[in-house]
C-alpha cells in the first residue's frame, strides 16, 4: 500500500476521528500531524502542535518517564499506559495512550490515540475518597454500625460494634445477625420483618429511632437505641443499623424516675404534714377564740356580780380591785381578738386585683371620723393611687396605719393625716403620714414586733398588734414597710406592695 | 297560756349562770330550760329520753344555742331541728364565743335566725341578753303552733 493510498483511504479516519490522535517523530519527538479532536481537546492549533514536541504537553516531572518509554524497545502496537497531559490552558488531563509505530513521510513515527480518562479517574478518586471517609467514619464512630444483606448476614461490623458486642469482625462477617446480637425472643420477629420487607417493602422499624434489647457475645442482654436504614444495591436490599448502648442512659432515667418518685413522695408527706399543721392551727385558733374567752367572761361577769350584789360587803379598795380585774379581763379579750385577726390575715387566701388605694383610704377616713365626730382631723388623700393586691388585706393595713395616726394625733392642735405615693422610678412607695406624737427612731426596730408598744397604754390605748398586722399584710404582697418619725413631730409609714426590682 | 319558754343550750356552768343572771337582771321571768349538751337539747325538743311524754307546750319560743357542745355540737342540733317538722320554724339564736367566719356561714346556712357573739364584758352581755329577750320574746311573733 502506497503512502498516498493510505492517506486517501485512512485520512478521514484520522482527521475525523472523535478520539484525539497524532503522529510524532520517534527520533525527535516532534508532532508530525494532529487531528481535529486533538486540536479541540488540547486547545493548541494545528500549527502550534506542529511546532511542539511530545515533551511539551507533559508536566515537567513526567518528562523522564516519557523519554525512557520512548527509548525502550517497543512493539508495533502498544498500550503505553496512563499519562498526564497538559492542555494549552495549563490544566492537566488523565489519558490512556495507545500507539502504533509507522513510517510517516519517510520518518520513523508513531500514531497515538488518546483516550481521555479524566472523568473516570476523578470518579474513581471520588469513590476512593468516599470509601476512605466511610471507612474512617465506620472506624471512629462511637455508635455501632452494622450492615447486613437481604438474608440478614453481617457485611459491616465496625470497631464500636466489636467493642460493644464482644465479637471481632472476622468472626461475624457472613454470619446471620440474628444468631449473634439479637436476643432469642426477638429473633423470629427480626427474621419475619426482614422477609416481609424483602417481599413487600412493608416495614415498621426502618428509618426511625427504636429501643430494643440486644445481646453480647457473653450472653448478657442490654438496652440499645437503634435506627435502621435500607440500602438498595443491585436490587437486593441491604440494611445498615446504627446502634447505641443506652444502658447508662436507662440507668440514669431509672434513677431520675426513682428520685422524682421519691421527691413526689416527700412533697406529698410534707404537704400532708403542712395540712395537718394548718388544721391544727385552725383548731388552735378556734379553741383560742372560743375556750379562752369563756373564763374571761366568767371573771368579768362574776366580778360584776360581786360588785353589784355584794357592794355593801366591799370597801372602796375592793371595788377598785374588782374594776382592775374587769379591765384586765377585757384587755385580754381584746388581745385574743387581735391575735385571731392576725392569724386570720395569715391564713386567708389572697385575691389579687387592681385596688384603688385612694378610695380605700377615703373610706377608712370616713369610718374614723364617725368614731369621734367631735375631732377635727384634716385628711389629705392623693388621687388615683392604684395597686395590685388583696383589697380586704390592704384595707386592714390602711385601717391599722390610719387609726394609729388618728390615735397619735389626738393631742395635736391641727391634726393632719396624709395618704400618698412617692414620685419616683421603680416600685411604687405608698405612705401614711401624720403630725402626731411620733416616736424615737432609736426604737424603730421594735415597731413591728407582736405586742411591742412605744407608748404606754395610759398615754395611748392599744394592744401592739396593729403594726405587726400591717407588716404581715405588706410581706404577703411581697413588699416591705418602714417608718420615719421624730418625737412630737409626727410619723410617716412607708410601704411597697411588690418586691423591689433587682437593680435597686 | 304558759309564758314563752327559753331553751338555753350551754355546757359551760359559768356561762349558764351568767346567762341566767343576765335574764334575771333584765327581769325576764320566762321559764328557762337548760340543756347541757346537744343530746339533751334534742331529747328535750323531740320529747325523747328523759323528756319522753312531754307535750308540745314545752317547745321554746326561742332557743339560745351554743356551738361548741359535748357529744352533739350546736350546728348538728340546728341541722336536726331544721330537718324536723315540729321544730323547723322555731327561732334559734346562736349564742357563742366564736366569731370564726365559717361558724357564722354554717350557722346561717343551716337556718339560724340570729347570731350573737357573747361579749367578755358582762355589762355588755347583760345588754345583749336584754335586747335579745325583748326582741324574741316580746316583739317577735313566733310561728303559729
Amino acid at each position: 500500500m502506497s503512502a498516498s493510498s493510505v492517506d486517501e483511504t485512512f485520512h478521514p479516519l484520522f482527521a475525523g476521528n472523535p478520539l484525539a490522535m497524532w503522529i510524532y517523530d520517534l527520533e525527535t519527538l516532534a508532532f508530525l500531524e494532529v487531528n481535529d479532536a486533538a486540536v479541540t481537546r488540547y486547545g493548541y492549533s494545528r500549527e502550534e502542535f506542529l511546532q511542539m514536541r511530545l515533551t511539551d504537553i507533559r508536566p515537567p516531572e513526567d518528562a523522564q518517564r516519557l523519554l525512557e518509554d520512548v527509548r525502550s524497545r517497543r512493539p508495533d502496537l502498544q498500550l503505553s499506559g496512563q499519562w498526564r497531559h497538559r492542555l494549552r490552558d495549563g490544566r492537566l488531563i488523565d489519558v490512556e495512550i495507545t500507539s502504533h509505530t509507522l513510517n510517516f513521510r519517510g520518518r520513523a513515527a508513531a500514531l497515538v490515540v488518546v483516550h481521555d480518562v479524566t472523568d473516570r479517574k476523578q470518579a474513581e478518586a471520588a469513590l476512593r475518597r468516599s470509601e476512605a471517609r466511610k471507612a474512617a467514619i465506620l472506624k471512629s464512630a462511637l455508635d455501632c454500625i452494622i450492615t447486613i444483606d437481604h438474608e440478614g448476614r453481617v457485611v459491616d461490623f465496625n470497631p464500636a460494634a466489636e467493642r460493644t458486642f464482644g465479637y471481632p469482625f472476622s468472626e461475624v462477617v457472613g454470619r446471620p445477625l440474628a444468631d449473634l446480637i439479637i436476643p432469642p425472643d426477638l429473633r423470629q420477629a427480626h427474621t419475619r420483618g426482614l422477609a416481609r420487607y424483602c417481599e413487600t417493602g412493608e416495614h415498621v422499624v426502618l428509618n426511625r429511632r427504636i429501643e430494643l434489647r440486644a445481646v453480647r457475645s457473653d450472653g448478657s442482654e442490654f438496652p440499645v437505641e437503634l435506627a435502621i436504614t435500607p440500602i438498595h444495591e443491585d436490587g437486593k436490599p441491604m440494611f445498615t443499623g446504627y446502634l447505641r448502648d443506652i444502658s447508662d442512659r436507662k440507668r440514669a432515667e431509672e434513677e431520675l424516675r426513682r428520685l422524682n418518685a421519691e421527691l413526689e413522695e416527700r412533697v406529698r408527706q410534707r404537704t400532708s404534714q403542712l395540712e395537718a399543721a394548718a388544721a391544727e392551727l385552725e383548731a388552735f385558733s378556734y379553741s383560742v377564740s372560743h375556750d379562752l374567752r369563756a373564763p374571761l367572761r366568767a371573771i368579768d361577769g362574776f366580778s360584776l356580780v360581786l360588785f353589784e350584789d355584794h357592794s355593801q360587803a366591799l370597801n372602796d379598795e375592793a371595788r377598785t380591785l374588782l374594776d382592775r380585774i374587769r379591765a384586765a379581763s377585757q384587755r385580754m379579750a381584746q388581745l385574743i381578738d387581735d391575735l385571731l385577726d392576725l392569724s386570720r390575715l395569715t391564713r386567708a387566701e389572697m385575691v389579687w386585683r387592681p385596688v384603688d388605694i385612694a378610695a380605700l383610704a377615703r373610706a377608712v377616713a370616713t369610718d374614723l371620723t364617725k368614731t369621734d365626730p367631735n375631732r377635727n382631723v384634716t385628711f389629705r388623700i392623693a388621687d388615683g393611687m392604684v395597686a395590685s393586691g388583696d383589697e380586704r388585706l390592704l384595707r386592714a393595713a390602711l385601717e391599722n396605719l390610719m387609726s394609729n395616726s388618728w390615735k397619735f394625733t389626738s393631742r395635736m392642735a391641727e391634726p393632719t393625716i396624709e395618704v400618698g405615693r412617692l414620685n419616683g422610678s421603680g416600685v411604687d412607695v405608698f405612705f401614711v403620714r401624720d403630725n402626731g406624737a411620733g416616736f424615737d427612731m432609736a426604737y424603730s426596730h421594735k415597731l413591728f414586733g407582736v405586742f411591742q408598744r412605744l407608748h404606754s397604754v395610759r398615754e395611748f390605748p392599744g394592744t401592739g398588734i396593729g403594726l405587726t398586722t400591717v407588716r404581715r399584710i405588706v410581706h404577703r404582697h411581697g413588699g416591705r414597710v418602714w417608718a420615719e418619725a421624730a418625737v412630737d413631730h409626727g410619723a410617716t409609714f412607708y410601704f411597697t406592695l411588690r418586691p423591689d426590682s433587682a437593680n435597686e | 297560756m304558759e309564758a314563752k319558754r327559753i331553751l338555753l343550750v350551754e355546757d359551760n356552768p359559768d356561762d349558764e349562770e351568767l346567762t341566767l343572771r343576765a335574764l334575771r337582771n333584765n327581769h325576764m321571768m320566762n321559764p328557762v330550760t337548760v340543756a347541757h349538751d346537744g343530746v339533751e337539747a334534742l331529747d328535750y325538743l323531740f320529747a325523747t329520753g328523759p323528756y319522753a311524754g312531754l307535750d308540745e307546750t314545752r317547745l321554746p319560743a326561742v332557743t339560745l344555742l351554743d356551738l361548741k357542745l359535748p357529744r352533739v355540737d350546736g350546728l348538728e342540733v340546728l341541722r336536726r331541728m331544721r330537718a324536723d317538722q315540729r321544730t323547723r320554724l322555731l327561732p334559734v339564736v346562736i349564742l357563742t364565743s366564736s366569731r370564726e367566719e365559717q361558724d357564722l356561714i354554717d350557722g346561717y346556712r343551716l337556718g339560724a335566725n340570729s347570731y350573737i357573739r357573747k361579749p367578755v364584758d358582762f355589762a355588755q352581755f347583760v345588754e345583749a341578753v336584754r335586747q335579745l329577750g325583748l326582741y324574741w320574746l316580746v316583739m317577735n311573733e313566733g310561728p303559729p303552733r
